[in-house]
Order: structure tokens, then sequence, then C-alpha cells
């Protein structure tokens, strides 16, 4: 089944790297949102299986854009991850506290980028 | 659950404990007996001690806890104070089994920390290595250098803006957030380097102030990323110096025509091959031609002093930093320091002659490398600190290496080390609290911190640097890296030392550091201790007739005499205006006023032509002896000044004892 993914992050590098390590996984598509605003506009037009969250954006930040999320009924129950430059078990309960699955630290492995949403979205 | 028992500790920090750390059940005990009552029913995973309860010792508990066989191999943290006999410690680690120790005051963060890694507290998921072929990046090489390096100007900019006080908070946040961005694309384009850089700048400009050191360290980052980008194959491992058949090629940076074209012919004249820049791109130019021996860079370019500090900057962070002479206009303590911290070799002021000049360039380029240097390394795996004093010991560097951490107190004192290497991850006592100790102490405040480490997770080196780490070195260690590491962070450390103690005109020492000298001579008093005090004759009547610059050339050239003629450490003092004073560690009067006739007769020929007017100058002298004369350096100078004045009634290069 088509998996959608959407990457919600301001560094456009970040979002050409995923693209580019997401992209290629058969059956996955991406898009891409620079801000959180846009973001959550796009997630409720056509809500994704997947919402890759950067935890740091300008504007309205990562949590909030989380928050949002779950207020809309279109979009409550999307799993997110969040991006964080932060790691660790204290980053991962507070990104669980927000409603989040799991985190990707950055920087990532993009090597290892696929396998790991794999693994928290137990997606075989 | 895991069950946790804190006895002895203030209730807020048991209380932020348990706010701190949800997935443990806390019980937390005000006293000794409290604790030894609990422990004998309970079920514990964990027991967290004060050394010093109100009641008794922890000793004491524990001795009752390791009694009991359910105990045994009950993990136990004892918090103590720093100064702890040696043997109290081990007793704690050794007989009792305490799998960690704590130093006040408590870190709370640190307690958390260990306290969960005690507990084993889950951390994240391990990622599922990939098997998978790498991944067509090279297809964003383009886009990655044309975003890095947009991101890095904007870093520039704010620095600069920084730097002339004219920042504001928006660009402060803009600045953070490109720093956290190129912290994340770099490490993910394979700059593990970079990203570290990035990290630790971001978490400079998320500070609420900039401060000028904060300044500084932003500009020597900014200055090994660039490095770090630019030659990745090729960062480790410089290359020998070479020996240069050739004139040595004297780069002199300075924006004023007039001004380069006098430095220009008085280089020729001394057969350096001179090159000019005008300006920073000229300089950053004339560099990457051919490296130059030496720098002579003029501070107030274009106005202002930014390009010349990122000049200098960018020269120390040289593999091999090129040494810099800088030239300014400023002659306050603050330019001084500043200059210093930039790592520049000499600071000259503008008006001193250009003989001057050259005289300072040559001493750099000839100046001797690797004083004595101790580094003390402490770290629980004998293999390292092999690799480690093995490597610096071939450095000329004295390296005592430590693997058992609590001897750690005994052996700084010991060692009085230059530098401190830290093992992150140690039994009982890890280096971090090592280190926040360190810090807490006056006399070490300030001694630079490299940690070893395996961690690469932000979180944990933004720990080492809040914790005052200066620098830290990813294990497995990489010979090279770890050398420029600890050679950067002592050069450093050198020229802030030898600022305080070196007479800036002349070279000599301060009083501080010649009073340390004395005091060693006199403590092993076997041979005879005499001190001369030297006084330029009519240094007033040169300076109205001849002008202070010709006066300060006189001082000079008598403290090269005179530093050539004694060169051990710290035994000839400048002592203000025209007096210097001279510590003999093993001669009689006799023997120094003969030494001292011979210094004056060079003296007298030296011809300070100014104008056309022969200018002899000569000194005279007083001799005393310790402790016939005086007790103390006070006594002894009371007396060689009187000595002095006696001579001089005699007249000019008058000597007496």
């Amino acid at each position: 089944m088509q998996k959608h993914i959407l990457i919600i992050d301001d560094d456009d590098l970040i979002q050409a790297v995923a693209e580019l390590v997401l992209g290629s996984v058969p059956g996955w598509t991406l898009k891409g949102a620079l801000t959180g605003e846009e973001g959550l506009s796009l997630a409720t037009t056509s809500p994704p299986d997947l919402i890759l969250l950067d935890w740091v954006l300008p504007g309205m930040e990562g949590p909030a854009v989380l928050e949002k999320l779950a207020e809309n009924p279109a979009t409550q129950n999307v799993p997110v991850i969040m991006l964080t430059a932060m790691s660790g078990e204290e980053a991962e309960r507070e990104a669980a506290q927000l409603g989040a699955i799991g985190i990707v630290s950055k920087p990532f492995e993009p090597d290892t980028l696929a396998e790991r949403i794999s693994f928290l979205m137990d997606w075989s | 659950m895991s069950r946790l028992l804190l006895a002895g500790f203030p209730e807020d920090l048991s209380a932020w404990l348990q706010g701190a750390l949800p997935e443990v059940s806390l019980t937390v005990l005000p006293t000794a007996a409290d604790a030894a009552e609990a422990l004998r029913h309970g079920d514990w995973g964990l027991v967290v001690l004060e050394g010093g309860l109100p009641d008794g010792s922890a000793l004491g508990i524990l001795k009752q806890l390791r009694a009991d066989p359910r105990h045994a191999r009950l993990p136990v943290m004892v918090c103590v104070a720093r100064d702890l006999p040696q043997s109290a410690l081990q007793a704690f680690v050794g007989e009792l089994g305490v799998a960690q120790l704590l130093f006040h005051p408590l870190n709370r963060e640190e307690m958390r920390r260990q306290i969960a890694s005690l507990l084993r507290l889950p951390l994240a998921a391990p990622l599922k290595s990939a098997e998978r072929p790498a991944l067509p990046l090279a297809r964003l090489r383009e886009r990655f250098i044309e975003t890095t390096e947009k991101r890095i100007a904007t870093l520039e900019a704010a620095l600069s803006e920084a730097l002339q006080g004219t920042l504001d908070g928006e660009r402060q946040r803009e600045a953070e957030r490109e720093a956290h961005k190129l912290g994340g694309s770099l490490g993910t384009f394979g700059f593990a380097e970079g990203s570290r850089l990035a990290l630790e700048m971001e978490t400079l400009w998320a500070g609420a102030s900039l401060p000028s050191e904060t300044q500084l360290r932003l500009s020597e980052l900014l200055v090994a990323l660039r490095r770090e980008l630019a030659n990745q194959p090729e960062v480790h491992g410089a290359a020998p110096s070479e020996p240069t058949a050739q004139a040595p090629r004297i780069l002199i940076v300075d924006d004023d025509p007039l001004v380069a074209e006098r430095l220009i012919a008085e280089a020729r004249a001394r057969e350096f091959r001179p090159v000019w820049a005008a300006d920073l791109t000229a300089a950053r130019k004339a560099l990457a031609q051919e490296r130059p021996e030496v720098v002579l860079v003029d501070l107030s370019l274009a106005g202002s002093s930014e390009d010349g500090r990122m000049l200098l900057a960018e020269l120390s962070a040289h593999a091999r930093p090129i040494p810099a002479l800088v030239l300014s206009g400023k002659d306050g303590l603050l330019d001084r320091i500043d200059v210093a911290r930039l790592g520049a070799a000499r600071y000259l002021h503008k008006s001193i002659p250009a003989a001057a000049i050259f005289e300072a360039v040559r001493e750099v380029i000839q100046r001797p490398r690797a004083e004595a240097v101790r580094v003390l390394a402490v770290d629980d795996d004998p293999q390292v600190l092999a690799v480690l004093e093995s490597l610096l010991t071939s450095q000329g560097i004295q390296t005592r290496v430590l693997s058992d951490a609590l001897r750690f107190w005994e052996v700084l004192e010991e060692t009085q080390p230059d530098l401190i290497v830290l093992d992150v991850d140690m039994p009982y006592v890890s280096g971090v609290e090592l280190c926040r100790v360190v810090r807490g102490d006056a006399r070490w405040s300030t001694t630079p911190v490299l940690f070893l480490t395996a961690r690469r997770d932000p979180e944990d080196v933004q720990r080492l640097f809040a914790t005052g780490a200066d620098d830290y070195v990813l294990k497995p260690l990489l010979g090279p890296e770890l050398l420029t590491r600890i050679r950067n962070r002592l050069e450093r450390t050198r020229m802030l030392k030898n600022l305080a103690e070196t007479d800036t005109l002349t070279g000599a020492a301060t009083l501080g550091k010649f009073t340390r000298a004395l005091n060693r001579a006199c403590a092993t008093p076997e041979a005879p201790v005499t001190l001369a005090l030297l006084d330029v004759d009519q240094l007033k009547r040169i300076n109205r007739s001849h002008g202070h610059a010709v006066g300060d050339m006189v001082i000079r050239r008598l403290a090269e005499l005179l530093l050539r003629a004694f060169p051990q450490e710290g035994v000839v003092a400048r002592w203000g205006g025209e007096e210097f004073m001279v510590l003999f560690e093993k001669a009689t009067k006799a023997e120094a006023l003969a030494s001292l006739q011979a210094l004056l007769a060079s003296f007298r020929e030296i011809r300070f032509d100014e104008g056309g007017a022969a200018l002899p100058a000569t000194f005279s002298a007083g001799v005393v002896q310790y402790p016939e004369d005086g007790a103390d350096l006070k006594e002894l100078y009371v007396a060689a000044e009187a000595a002095v004045n006696r001579a001089k009634q005699v007249g000019p290069g008058g000597f007496s004892s």
C-alpha cells in the first residue's frame, strides 16, 4: 500500500535529503512544507500516513503544530515523528508527552532514516 | 518500577529529583537512623546517601548494609566533600562497593543522570544497523555547498555586528537558528566535526548576552568550521616544517600605503622577503599563495579592528599556526589581552621605530618552542593512557597519566598541570564530575580541560561545555587531532600567562615571576644567592633630549643583554621605569660584580644613534646577598637600592655592594 509522508522542516536542504532518501523507498511518496502553517493546511486537505515534524520552526513551532493537529478531527489520528537536535530518553519522553510516536535525532544518518521510520511505524 | 532510597538531602533537591525522575519511586529519609531502618526492610533498586548525615556517617550505614547478604550487590551512590581523604574514598568504592561518587556542591542534573544510569532506565530504542548501499547524496553536493556557504555567511555577518555592538535580538536569534540548521545538515552530510562546531555555536548564540569571550570563541569556531569544510581530506596531520634556504617571507598587512612602503623597505634591508596586503581579502590571497614565516598586521585596517582580528584568528587556527605580530595605536591592557587571545605573538605600539619592529619579528621567528608543559590525563582505560602518554611525550610534553580517578585531587596538586585531559565515563567518578569541581576551585578555574568521549549526542556535548570543558575529542582517538587540540589550548593559555609574567616592553620577567624564582633559589641555600639591582644612568636626560622612543630603546637593549647573559627562567626582571633586578642563583657578590662589569662593557659599546649623535649609555648596580643583607625580597631590595645610590654618587657606571 502507498504510504504518504509529509515532512515539515524549514531547512530545504533537509527536505532535499528526505526526498532523496525516502522518495527512493518503493511505495513511499513525500510532500514537504517549510513552515508549520503550510504543513497544517497540507495535512488538513489530504491527511498523510505520517508526518515528520521539525521541533524548531520559524513562526509556529513544532509542539504548537502538534497541538493543532490533535485538535483537528481530520488529522488527530495521523502519527507524528519529531525531528530534533536532542536525543536520549528525555527528548523521547517530551515528544511522547506532546503526542508524537517517536523522535528522529538530527543530524541523522541518511542511510538509516528509512529504517528508523519503518521501525517506529512498524511498517515492514 | 525502580525503587530509590534517598537519605540526608535537602527537601527541595529530593522534590526536584522526584519530578525529574517520574518513572522512579522515591523514598526520602532525613537521617541515618531512618535510612538504616528502611534498608532492613524494603526491596531497593538504588540507595543514594549524603556522605555526612546529621546523625552518623554514610560509612556506618554502608557497613551495616553490606553485612546483609541480600544487599551485598545493591548499587549505592554517595555524595561527599571534595577534600575527603583518599583513604575514605578508597573505602567507599573498595570494601563498601559504592558504584558512584558525587562531589559537593551537588549538581542536580548530573545527579539525575547518574541515578538514571545506575537504574538503567530505558534509553532510546537502538537503531537497527542498515545494510544498504550508500545513497547518492553526491547529487545534492552543490546545493549543500551553496546552502552551507550562505549559512556561514549569515553567522559571520551576525558575529561582525556583535563585535561592533550593533547586533539586535532578532539577528541573534537568526544566527542561533542558522547554527542549529548547520548542526543538522553538516552531520547529515558526513561532516561530524563541522556539526559539532555548529552545535557549539548554537549554544553560544542562544545565550542571553554575548560577552567578548563568547564572541572570540564564536570567531574561532567559524574559522575552525571553514577550515573543516575547506580541507576536509587533509585536516589532520600537518606537514612538518621544511627548512627554507630562502630569506624568510613576511606578510605585511597594512592599509596605509605610506606605512607599508616604509615597512617593506625596512624588511628588505634586513633580508626578509616582504609581501604587502592592503586588506583582509588580499591577505587571504597572499596566504594561500605561499605560506609566510611571519605576519605583521596593522590592527586598524579600514578604520576598525574587525578584519585584523579575523585575520589573527585565522592565522592561529592554521594546522601549523603562523606567528603574527600586531601593530596597534592603542596601548591598553585590555587591547593587549584581546590580541593575545587571538593568538598574536607580539603586540607592538605603532610609535616604536622600525628597527625595533624587525628585532621583534626576528625574535618571534627564532623563538624556541616547547617549554616544559605538563599535562594530566585521567582515563580508566590503560590502553588509552598508554597511547596518550607516548603521543604527548613524543612532543616533549611532560605527561602524567592516572587510571584511578579517586586519586585525582592528590595527583592534581602534585602535578600542577597546564592542561587536564579527562575521560567522560569512568567508574565511581565521572570526568564531568571532576571537571565541575576543578572549575569550582579558584586555582584551577582557568586550567584548560579537554574531554575524551565516545558520545556524540548534542545533549551530551552541551553538557560537557556547560560543565566547563574547553574542548572535547571523540574516541577512538586520532593522534594528530588530539595533539592539535591540546596544542591550541596550551598555546592560548601560554599567551595569557606570558602576558601576566613578562614585561611587554622588554620581555623580562614581572615581579611575580621573579619572586617565585627567588623563593625557589632561597629554598635550597647550599649555594650563595645574590641579587643585583641595575639602574640605567641618566635615563631622564636621554628621554628629554632624544625622546622616549630612544629611552625605550636603551631599556630594551639592556634587557636583551641581560636576558642573553642570564637565560634561566625568571631571573631577569624589569622593576618599573629604568630598574632591572637580576638573580644570581650560585654566585658570590664578587662573582656577580665581575659578570656585571663585563656586561657594562658590552652595553657601553652600543651606540643609540639618533640624528647622528652617538649616544652611549651606562648603568649603575648595587649587589646584595641573601640572607646577609635581607631575609626577603623587600629587605633585599631596600639594601640593593641603598647600594645603587652609593654607586651613583661615584658617577655613571658605578658599582657597589
